[in-house]
């Protein structure tokens, strides 16, 4: 699961799913209430001690945390390449002379800031001097975005309210003003579009980052408040390494840097070009703005921050089920799990071994991706099925932007996206949280499935953590994949009403990228009885939609429909 | 497989099969229906997924203790999990465990530059160390030195106890605390020029630790040990592995000498070697005269020991039948292989054993799969053995810790090296004759409309040279076979060259690599052998009677001591 140190990531707080279900399951696929005997005899070849092998292996201290780039990481991308073999599948992609390979080599950009220790901002009534360091106490908090380091010599700042431009809603934070060469100053969040604190795409910092970028910005600070990001400054400021991640660009535009700006570092530096952040801010959030008129502040930046860059290589590992029809086989439905996990620490925390195993998170989850891989083989649908083991989520869902940006057959092919980012570790459920239920006529399909297992569906169960965007099905959404996220939980069968919740929470705070997120020592395992519930209940949505004549769609007016458009059209 | 260098020649199979075909199973010429379904779940992706895992350089050539080992380890216990087997040993805390820890000593000797063999004023140095030793020393003792000054020489011929020969070497000699000297290779037991067990280097070097020596030297001719003496210096020196000592006798060094410097010690205390010679290998005498030879050795060796752990992985598919479940068939391959050295920079030094033995392993895991879906009347293990090329050690100590007591052990079916060249019309099958064992492969194999033969290269005597032995030794009667050497489609000497070729180029060397080149490997021939080796275990767990060693056997002895 992604949620980078910073969290940023953490974006959270979206009370997405569940708001904006409207459900139409009575619309769509005939839900079937029972499983065929050919389902039946599926689901049954998914076993407890098949995940278990696998987990045990990728969660091994061999592994080393398996972070990209890694030896540990080799190991792992080696296991799942030769147990995709073992199982009968085919590579994932075509090379040349008709071969296939289960690998695809995925560069990773890893930059390095030189972070300066203050940068002065000058404005038309003085002078403020920020500063980079001291944790918290940090006014400002700068990151690389594109491969260049920063030269700015009094570049002009821009206040760009959220900084979102949304035709659908008639919304645009950049209209009528020219921000290139310029730096952009954003709120975070959203405005209602979903409803009340509801955060969508548009309010997460990664697409107003992406959107300042596509408008020239030379660079773009987000002003934090605890209460837009979700969470205190502190979270951000205390981790802040001037270290990011990204693809190696491919044309598409990049700013010089981005970051995040203390709340009272931005009143001040707003006060310095006589402006008035509050009054500001108020004017950009008030229903029918419709958008910021962007309002230069007569405050410009100077900013030099060197960069170092390296190339990490990595890759993810895809191997396929052809599908049984000449037509539809063409298309895919993709099952996505990442590989990699956050590596090792020095010096060696107390109490513990250094090594973030991320067995849950997300061994568990490529675990489950074999076995469903294996039950797949058995019994082809028409559509093919390919599995998809991604990299470098950890660090920004790298690996899985990467395939959605070079996927084996162009988006309009691919019929859906099946993701599994940690499992249920603690038994059987009554019941089954999808994210971004509402959002497709996929959720027909599993709620037919999971009925049949005798379970509800409901939306996100921990609505404030907005995990919709912090997998990597996300990247598949965005360009217009139609997606499952679902997992079993939180009503366990036999259990106390709030005992899931506790689980999750415990785990949450004790284990969730911890070094102690670890596979128990042989022979003990985990409860996987619920884990295998849920992987039969992902084998049987995947056979159906890749059975199904029509492709699943979008529901009308959800935020990714028109990328599934422009992407059918292709 | 184990180094040729280590082991001697035995030539053995051919010689010593007296066909049993009649008194094992029955030779049926076809397969039933479940044993149709259990050979198609044998297939080329399967093995070939397990070969290029366990063969990758990230493995660095799995040798004991090292980080590939404990990768190989991991993997194969990974494997045996997600299939779904049962643990197959119990770990430290007596918990069902797929692991068995195997500690194994190194022990690395400081030998001294020369040694002094004295007779009253008399001196003969042999020099240790340099490209021409004469002598060549190591010890695997659990002591920091070995010192001896001035300690007794004496001849015991071959160096053998066989009751069932009345043959006693060691008969009115009294060796304790004293050096024995021994020669190679054994008398004609079973035929001429057939080695046994008791003529087995291994063997001797035991029996003088039992009869308390505080030493062995083994007289070296290229005849009867049927390497030249370069082998000897090239593979017994520096570190070498043994099992921890479970308070077995051990002397206190193991050595060899060259023909030559035999002759000058003998001559040194006054006695003519082919003399003695000629004696101790004389049937009449049924031992040799032997003696003590007038002469003393000094030593003064630093030896450094220390404990490295490593493991055999099994897996078990727990019988149908209630009576026959609690024996088993076991299945076994060896994970370890050579490691790696630092060659210089561009220079591949990781020996990955592809063939030698992550072959076996992959067939081995593959025949698991197949079983489980059907399982016989008895359970079936499945053993990855450690260290066999450290001298067949994760075998012996499983012998020694059997998870399954060794009488109820139906038979061991070894696979060390597959056939990696396309399908064959023919099967070796090492230790052809030895046991009923033969005339169920031969039943298998008919079905596959293939023959068997014994050793097709019966001048490398492999039935010692792998795990079988281990097996055998404790009385499991065993199936060691690979198709070939005549292959389908090819001209007749096709196969012998192609396996020479092997030997010469790849066999332990860093080029043991999967695949060596593209489209180097045909597995079609090994599925055909997996194929069979799981229709015969399957036969044997079947069938209400365990095999039976050939009667007068030399491991016969094993099995009816076991049995009480």
């Amino acid at each position: 699961m992604f949620f980078r140190p910073s969290p940023r990531v953490s974006v959270a707080f979206l009370v997405l799913a569940v708001a904006c279900a409207t459900s139409d399951a009575s619309r769509r696929s005939s839900s079937s209430p029972a499983l065929s005997a050919a389902e039946q005899a599926a689901a049954a070849r998914i076993q407890a001690s098949e995940i278990s092998g696998h987990l045990r292996f990728l969660a091994d201290d061999l592994m080393a945390g398996r972070a990209p780039g890694t030896t540990g990481s080799a190991l792992a991308i080696q296991y799942l390449a030769t147990q995709l073999q073992i199982a009968g599948l085919v590579g994932g992609l075509a090379v040349e002379g008709g071969k296939r390979t289960f690998l695809q080599r995925v560069p990773l950009v890893k930059l390095a800031a030189h972070v300066p220790p203050t940068v002065e901002f000058q404005g038309s009534a003085g002078k403020v001097s920020l500063s980079t360091t001291g944790g918290a106490k940090a006014d400002l908090v700068l990151e690389p975005n594109g491969e260049a380091s920063a030269d700015l010599e009094a570049a002009p700042l821009v206040f760009a309210g959220y900084g979102i431009v949304a035709p659908e809603y008639g919304w645009d934070d950049y209209k009528d003003v020219d921000v290139r060469g310029k730096v952009v100053v954003l709120l975070n969040f959203n405005p209602p579009f979903a409803g009340e604190r509801v955060r969508l795409w548009y309010g997460r910092w990664d697409y107003k980052f992406q959107t300042a970028a596509a408008h020239g910005a030379a660079g773009a600070l987000i002003v934090h408040t605890t209460e837009s990001a979700g969470y205190p400054w502190q979270v951000l400021s205390s981790s802040a390494d001037g270290v990011g991640f990204t693809l190696p660009s491919e044309g598409e535009p990049r700013m010089q840097f981005q970051g995040f700006l203390a709340e009272e570092a931005a009143r001040r530096v707003f006060r310095s070009g006589n402006l008035d952040l509050d009054g500001l801010t108020k004017a950009a959030q008030a229903p029918g703005s419709k958008g910021t008129r962007p309002q230069p502040l007569s405050v410009s930046v100077t900013l030099r921050m060197q960069l170092e860059k390296s190339l990490i290589e990595s890759a993810n590992v895809i191997g396929m089920v052809p599908g049984t029809d000449p037509v539809l086989s063409r298309e895919l439905v993709i099952y996505t799990a990442h590989h990699d996990h956050l590596g090792t620490v020095t010096p060696v925390p107390p109490a513990t071994d250094g090594i973030y195993n991320g067995a849950l998170d997300n061994a568990s989850g490529c675990a489950t991706l074999l076995a469903i891989a294996r039950a797949a083989a058995a019994s082809p649908p028409k559509r093919s099925l390919l599995f998809a083991f991604v990299t470098a989520e950890e660090q920004g869902l790298l690996g899985s932007r990467y395939l959605a940006q070079h996927p084996p057959v162009p988006p309009g092919r691919i019929a859906a996206d099946i993701n599994v980012d940690s499992i249920n570790r603690w038994g059987r459920t009554s019941d089954l949280g999808m994210l971004g239920l509402g959002k497709s006529s996929l959720d027909a399909v599993v709620k037919a499935v999971a009925a049949a297992q005798g379970r509800t569906v409901h939306g996100d169960a921990y609505p404030d953590r907005g995990s919709f965007y912090r997998s990597d099905q996300f990247e598949f959404a965005r360009i217009g994949v139609p997606v499952v996220a679902a997992v079993g939980g939180p009503d366990f069968i036999g259990r106390p009403a709030t005992w899931g919740k506790e689980q999750e929470e415990e785990f949450e705070e004790k284990h969730y990228h911890q070094p102690s997120d670890e596979y128990p020592r042989a022979p003990e395992t985990w409860d996987l009885s619920g884990g295998v519930q849920d992987a039969q209940l992902q084998l049987l949505v995947g056979l159906r939609i890749a059975d199904a004549p029509e492709l699943p769609s979008w529901t009308a007016g959800d935020e990714f429909e028109r990328a599934r458009k422009a992407a059918r059209k292709e | 497989m184990k180094s040729a260098i280590l082991f001697c020649l035995a030539s053995v199979a051919c010689a010593c099969a007296t066909t049993t075909s009649t008194n094992g199973g029955a030779a049926d010429p076809g397969f039933s229906r479940s044993e149709q379904a259990a050979a198609a779940r044998i297939n080329a992706h399967e093995i070939e997924g397990h070969l290029r895992f366990l063969s990758d350089d990230l493995l660095e050539g799995r040798f004991p203790g090292q980080r590939g080992d404990e990768i190989a380890i991991h993997y194969l216990a990974a494997q045996l999990e997600a299939m779904g087997l049962a643990a197959g040993a119990k770990d430290k805390d007596g918990k069902a465990s797929f692991i068995q820890p195997v500690p194994l000593v190194r022990y690395v000797s400081t030998v001294p530059d020369h040694v002094d063999f004295r007779a009253g004023a008399e001196k003969v140095t042999l020099p240790e160390s340099g490209d021409d030793p004469e002598i060549i020393l190591r010890s695997f003792s659990d002591v920091d030195r070995v010192k001896l000054e001035n300690t007794e020489l004496v001849f015991v011929g071959y160096g053998i106890v066989a009751p069932e020969h009345g043959w006693d070497d060691y008969r009115g000699k009294d060796v304790k605390g004293k050096i024995v000297v021994l020669l190679n290779f054994n008398p004609p037991f079973a035929g001429e020029n057939v080695r046994l067990w008791y003529g087995r280097w291994d063997y001797k070097y035991a029996q003088a630790a039992a009869h308390g020596a505080a030493g062995a030297l083994l007289i070296h001719t290229t005849k009867s040990a049927g390497y030249p003496w370069t082998v000897v210096k090239n593979s017994n020196r520096g570190p070498g592995f043994s099992l921890a000592s479970e308070g077995e006798a051990r002397s206190l060094f193991q050595g060899w000498i060259t023909e030559d410097a035999a002759r000058r010690l003998f001559k040194l205390g006054g006695r003519d070697l082919e003399a003695d010679w000629k004696a101790a290998t004389d049937v009449a005498n049924k031992g040799a005269p032997g003696g003590a030879l007038g002469v003393t050795m000094s030593l003064d060796m630093p030896v450094v020991h220390e404990t490295v752990m490593s493991a055999n992985v099994l897996g078990l598919i727990p019988g149908t039948d209630e009576k026959l479940r609690d024996e088993v068939v076991v299945y076994t391959a060896h994970h370890d292989h050579l490691g790696k050295v630092d060659k210089g920079p561009g220079v591949d030094g990781i020996y990955n054993g592809a063939l030698d033995n992550a072959s076996g392993c992959a067939a081995v895991l593959n025949i698991a799969r197949a079983a489980l879906a059907s399982p016989p009347r008895r359970s079936l293990l499945f053993a990855f053995v450690t260290a066999e090329e450290q001298g067949l050690l994760g075998s012996r100590y499983f012998a020694k810790h059997p998870t399954v007591p060794a009488q109820h052990i139906a038979a061991d079916i070894n696979s060390d090296v597959i056939n990696p060249r396309g399908r064959t019309s023919d099967l070796q099958m090492v230790g052809l004759g030895k046991s009923t064992l033969d005339a169920v492969v031969k039943g298998v194999a008919a079905a596959q409309g293939r023959t068997v033969h014994g050793d097709a290269f019966p001048d490398r005597g492999s039935f010692y040279r792998s795990d079988q032995f281990e097996l055998a030794k404790v009385g499991v009667p065993p199936v060691a076979v690979v198709g070939g050497p005549s292959y389908v489609g090819r001209p007749p000497e096709w196969g012998r060259e192609q396996k020479e070729e092997y030997e010469r180029n790849r066999y332990h060397q860093p080029s043991d690599e999967y695949p060596a080149y593209p489209g180097s490997w045909d597995l079609s021939g090994a599925i055909e052998d997996a194929q069979l080796q799981l229709i015969v275990g399957l036969r044997v767990a079947n069938t209400t009677a365990l095999p039976q060693w050939t009667p007068g056997d030399e491991f016969e002895k094993a099995r009816k001591e076991s049995m009480k």
